[in-house]
């Protein structure tokens, strides 16, 4: 059996003399091999921007259609050419934004129309 | 270790390499010896080990819980990146042989203890890394048993013929003087 000044001598030396290499080379190689960072937006962010950019294409495209209709002097021709325009406009902003009134709030205006008949 | 969570906290919150780095700079003295001292081979070998364990540690840091210190985990995650590597190669037969010759050149490029490097390089495994866990790296009994997944006994049992292995090969004259007493 060992004594325990001799397993001192043996854990000092243990302690003192480890084998602990260290620098910064090594540190450096770590960092570059960590998978790059994806700047992702965080969600209600992401959600907020996407309903701003609809709201604001929605009003772009409501006072168009009042400037149509007052520069052809109103009335209800000037009403259906309006109305003519801005359908392809509204088709063409939903294709680019995605839909700019979302399916749930169709629903319900579509009800409250039913309703209101 | 509160400087430790501190670190992990700012890299879990907002990615932050610097304090990766840091975590890095002060734990890789701790992995990169334990996996030189069990590994034996290149210096080089041990270090690519020793990256894939901090990136591991980096993909897994919000499983870390705070339950041993954060060196254990990362020696437990070396451990098992060792395993994997040792299953791999279907090397671990010869792989005592191996460690002791090329030892030398690993332990001299880094500046260690020579005679402590070919001394321990000759133990088996399990008291090898028992051995480096509790005093080179400075863990626990427990942590080092649950870094080798043995019971912390079985862990104490390597520790004592560890170091009695080591006290003869390394004081052979003392060694006799103590098995005649």
């Amino acid at each position: 059996m060992s004594t325990p000044d001799s397993d001192d001598v043996i854990e000092r030396r243990l302690r003192d003399q480890g084998l602990r290499p260290a620098d910064a080379v090594f540190t450096r190689r770590v960092l570059d091999a960590l998978p790059r960072r994806t700047r992702r937006m965080d969600w209600p962010l992401q959600r907020s921007f996407a309903i701003t950019t609809r709201v604001g294409v929605m009003l772009a495209l409501v006072v168009a259609a009042e400037r149509g209709y007052r520069l052809l002097g109103g009335g209800p021709e000037a009403l259906l050419v309006v109305l003519l325009a801005l359908l392809p406009a509204f088709a063409a902003a939903q294709s680019l934004c995605g839909a700019l009134v979302p399916v749930s709030t169709l629903r319900v205006l579509i009800r409250s129309a039913r309703n209101w008949r | 270790m509160e400087m430790d969570a501190l670190l992990i906290a700012r890299v879990l919150r907002n990615d932050d390499r610097v304090a990766f780095g840091e975590l890095v700079r002060r734990h890789q003295g701790a992995v990169r010896g334990f996996l030189r001292r069990m590994q034996g081979a290149s210096g080089d070998f041990a270090d690519d080990l020793a990256q894939e364990t901090f990136l591991k540690a980096h993909r897994s840091l919000a499983h870390f819980r705070g339950d041993a210190s954060f060196v254990a985990w990362l020696c437990a995650i070396a451990a098992n990146e060792l395993r994997a590597e040792w299953r791999r190669r279907r090397r671990r037969a010869d792989f005592l042989e191996v460690s002791v010759h090329e030892f030398v050149g690993t332990v001299d490029a880094v500046g260690g203890d020579l005679d402590l490097a070919v001394a321990l390089a000759q133990l088996p495994e399990t008291q090898r890394a028992a051995l480096a866990l509790c005093f080179e790296h400075g863990l626990t009994h427990e942590e080092a048993a649950a870094v080798l997944q043995c019971p912390v006994g079985t862990l104490k049992s390597h520790v004592a013929r560890g170091k009695q292995r080591l006290r003869a090969l390394l004081e052979p004259g003392e060694a006799d003087v103590h098995a005649r007493q």
